[in-house]
């Protein structure tokens, strides 16, 4: 407590005190979409990489496709790092908040009861108070709403925490630069080794879906639902 | 690297039957799981009588992971 404060009302330094308390939820708000930001940069970097190692694959240059898909490891692991500080902070925050909660019905019981027996002008510091009480009610609310939404949005971090190994992500990359070189090849009707692809899966060419094709998504469904989630 | 989905298939088909001779039950989930993968790719490089007859190689493997699946989820639960 500063000196000055000595010198000012408990009413007006209880509300300072609240004033301040509600900055700094805040300023911990902000540094959370701060950071949310800065994954959805880095996830956008990360997927970048994935293209270009993917591009390197299908020129078959080895040594670029390792060192970018280093780097995606890397990012990766960056990402997984960020989520879990941004998810123990939250956790933070949350408990403070509800802290807080408790205060606030702490303090709006004492509110009632001097209301009942309150004198007319201490009404209105009393109904400036419930003022504030529904500010910070709807403070509460908008905090639950950024945990519903970065859990909703995060929910494939939450679900697994292994990163695949370099070797395997290798084997994600090789496997789909196969089958658009083959799918390919069978459209153009050409030998699969004489095939390049350079165009994105999807702008590379439509079928009209056959009988075949929809027993094919059948099995591409059950095959989801069997790994749960596809990449 | 391999150049046909044909050779992919194969390829995660050997793997997984050493990884389930091995009781690696994770990796022969994740092998099967691609085998099964590849075999509807090449469903859809063939004509509808092929195809047809990989959908139902697809199918099979699907069934062979569901139960490496079904094990790995008994041995999580005992664990």
């Amino acid at each position: 407590m500063a000196l000055k404060d000595l010198f000012i009302s408990k009413t007006e330094r209880e509300k300072r005190k609240r004033l301040a308390r509600r900055k700094a939820f805040r300023q911990a708000e902000r540094a959370m979409d701060t950071v949310n930001t800065e994954i959805a940069r880095m996830r956008a970097k990360r997927d970048k990489l994935w293209d270009e190692a993917k591009a390197y694959k299908r020129d078959g240059q080895k040594l670029a496709v390792q060192r970018t898909l280093k780097s995606y490891r890397a990012q990766e692991m960056h990402i997984s790092n960020m989520e879990m500080k941004r998810w123990g902070f939250e956790q933070i925050l949350l408990k403070m908040r509800l802290a807080e909660t408790d205060q606030a019905f702490a303090s709006a019981l004492q509110g009632l009861n001097a209301v009942q027996f309150a004198p007319p002008e201490s009404l209105e510091s009393t109904l400036e108070e419930i003022g504030l009480k529904a500010d910070d009610f709807e403070d509460n609310n908008n905090i639950w709403r950024t945990i519903y939404d970065s859990e909703m949005a995060n929910a494939e971090i939450a679900n697994g925490s292994s990163i695949p190994s370099i070797d395997e992500l290798d084997i994600f990359l090789e496997d789909e630069v196969v089958v658009e070189r083959s799918e390919l090849a069978a459209t153009i009707n050409q030998p699969v080794e004489q095939v390049k692809t350079n165009t994105s899966p999807s702008s590379r060419y439509e079928i009209p879906p056959s009988e075949l094709d929809q027993k094919i998504g059948a099995g591409h469904i059950r095959l989801k639902k069997l790994l749960g989630e596809g990449r | 690297m391999s150049s046909s989905v044909a050779d992919k298939k194969r390829e995660h088909e050997i793997a997984a039957e050493q990884f389930l001779s091995q009781k690696d039950y994770e990796q022969a989930f994740f092998h099967t799981a691609r085998a099964a993968e590849f075999t509807l790719e090449l469903a859809q490089l063939c004509d509808r009588e092929q195809g047809l007859a990989y959908i139902d190689d697809a199918h099979g493997l699907l069934d062979v992971a569901e139960e490496i699946k079904a094990i790995m989820s008994k041995k999580t639960e005992k664990g």
